[in-house]
């Protein structure tokens, strides 16, 4: 029903442009050399095209059955399952190194957190 | 029974280069694993000539196959084609669409399964650069959907404060962190483990290798293969090194400039209580003599630096400085459970 009425609304606005621009082409076919007609033709039919949409009132469905796949605090533009369930296998250059100095800075970097928190308190 | 397990966390450095993951292991040692970030679309008729040369590959079906990492650089220059970068001056662009698939590919195999459901993984994201119109919100809302799609509570954690945490404990997390980077260098800096500066600039290894092949009529990939194979700064051989020591003399000078510039606008907030170390870390920094080049650089400039700098080092592990110091912050996040 919705794809019918916007079937025929598009075909009346494509009437009405063409009804609009046909003098300009008329006079452009009669006297190819008037450049002034020739140079404004873009903007006629520009002009032609956004009055016909205008005069075109289309109403969707209340209710849509789309729905959004991402949270209102989300740019909508990132896509959903860009990680498959089932991942080629890639050739990864592993390496293993001593952990020391990782421990140390752990351990450090918790008592700096946990003596900021408790001056906090 | 009494088998010690590793501890929960993972960090992730998703870099223009490479992306590397950091986890610690039951024997009490780190593991990196590391992938390049290229990608190299090809017809179905190469895939024959992988298979024969054993390089894995991606088939596309109807579209092609898809080689990944260090391979597509390599079959790049066999196919006379320029790899992909999915990242382009350190952030992903919204462009990049396609790209988004193969990122997937990559940061599920580097990460691996988690060890438990939600475990933390801590990935890496540059500062907004003060010298390009880019912010980094998009490119950190794409890989903390990649991460979470890979099964683990996403964090993201910055770059250069990830090299404070790994490499200066002993200085009580105060320092000046520098990661030097393919497409950005970042900068951070911190006292007492808090951030008082974090910038980040549109030039890195790539803007080196562009100005140099431009300067010498080469090709910017054979400036890349040429630091990667050894340049040494301090005595650069023929017009091609010199011009790469040119460059990386320029880029040096700028990080310390826009330092000064981004420093001048905090400092009547901050105080420096003693004198920082200047830790410098990352791929670019990995060339012949970096250390004593960026030092006779600094000392030019260190008149009129704004920060009294105790010494100048290189991370101890400069590929992995930063999956190490985002591992660092993703096992807090499991200790304080």
């Amino acid at each position: 029903m919705a794809d019918k009425a916007a079937q025929k609304a598009a075909e009346d606005a494509a009437k009405m442009a063409v009804a609009a621009l046909l003098p300009a082409i008329h006079a452009i076919q009669q006297n190819p050399a008037a450049s002034a007609v020739a140079s404004d033709l873009d903007l006629r039919i520009e002009q032609a095209v956004a009055r016909a949409l205008g005069s075109v009132s289309f109403t969707g469905p209340a209710t849509s059955s789309l729905k959004p796949t991402t949270g209102p605090d989300e740019p909508l533009f990132i896509p959903t399952g860009i990680v498959k369930d089932t991942v080629e296998s890639l050739t990864i250059k592993s390496d293993s190194s001593k952990s020391e100095d990782l421990d140390g800075a752990a351990s450090a970097l918790k008592a700096l957190r946990t003596g900021k928190s408790k001056g906090k308190k | 029974m009494s088998k010690k397990s590793a501890p929960l966390g993972i960090g992730c450095d998703i870099g223009t280069m490479n992306i590397v993951a950091a986890r610690r292991q039951e024997d009490g040692s780190v593991e990196t694993s590391r992938v390049r970030d290229a990608f190299l679309d090809l017809d179905q008729s190469a895939k024959r000539m992988l298979k024969l040369s054993g390089v894995n590959y991606l088939d596309q079906g109807e579209d092609g196959i898809i080689v990944v990492g260090d391979a597509a650089m390599e079959m790049a220059n066999v196919f006379g084609r320029e790899a992909r970068r999915p990242l382009s001056q350190g952030l992903i662009s919204a462009g990049e669409m396609d790209a988004l698939e193969i990122l997937g590919v990559m940061i599920k195999n580097v990460l691996g399964d988690p060890a438990t459901e939600g475990e933390a993984c801590y990935f890496s994201v540059p500062a907004s650069p003060v010298d390009a119109d880019r912010d980094v919100v998009y490119h950190k809302g794409v890989f903390e959907r990649i991460v979470t799609e890979c099964g683990y509570t996403a964090h993201a954690g910055n770059e250069a404060m990830a090299i404070i945490y790994a490499e200066t404990a002993g200085d009580g997390f105060s320092g000046l962190g520098i990661s030097f980077g393919s497409g950005m260098c970042n900068l951070a800096l911190a006292v007492s483990g808090v951030e008082a500066l974090c910038f980040s600039v549109a030039r890195g290894g790539d803007w080196i290798d562009a100005g140099a092949a431009k300067a010498t009529g080469s090709t910017q990939s054979r400036m890349c293969a040429m630091k990667e194979t050894g340049v040494d700064l301090l005595n650069p051989e023929g017009r091609e090194q010199e011009a790469l020591a040119l460059y990386y003399k320029a880029l040096i000078e700028y990080c310390i400039d826009q330092t000064a510039a981004e420093f001048a606008k905090i400092k009547d907030r901050f105080s420096l209580p003693r004198p920082i170390p200047i830790v410098v870390s990352g791929g670019t920094s990995m060339a012949g003599n970096f250390l004593p080049f960026f030092e006779e650089v600094f000392e030019k400039k260190r008149k009129k630096f704004p920060v009294e700098v105790s010494e100048i080092r290189h991370a101890s592990d400069p590929m992995n400085a930063v999956a190490r110091g985002l591992l660092i912050q993703a096992m807090q996040e499991h200790d304080e459970d």
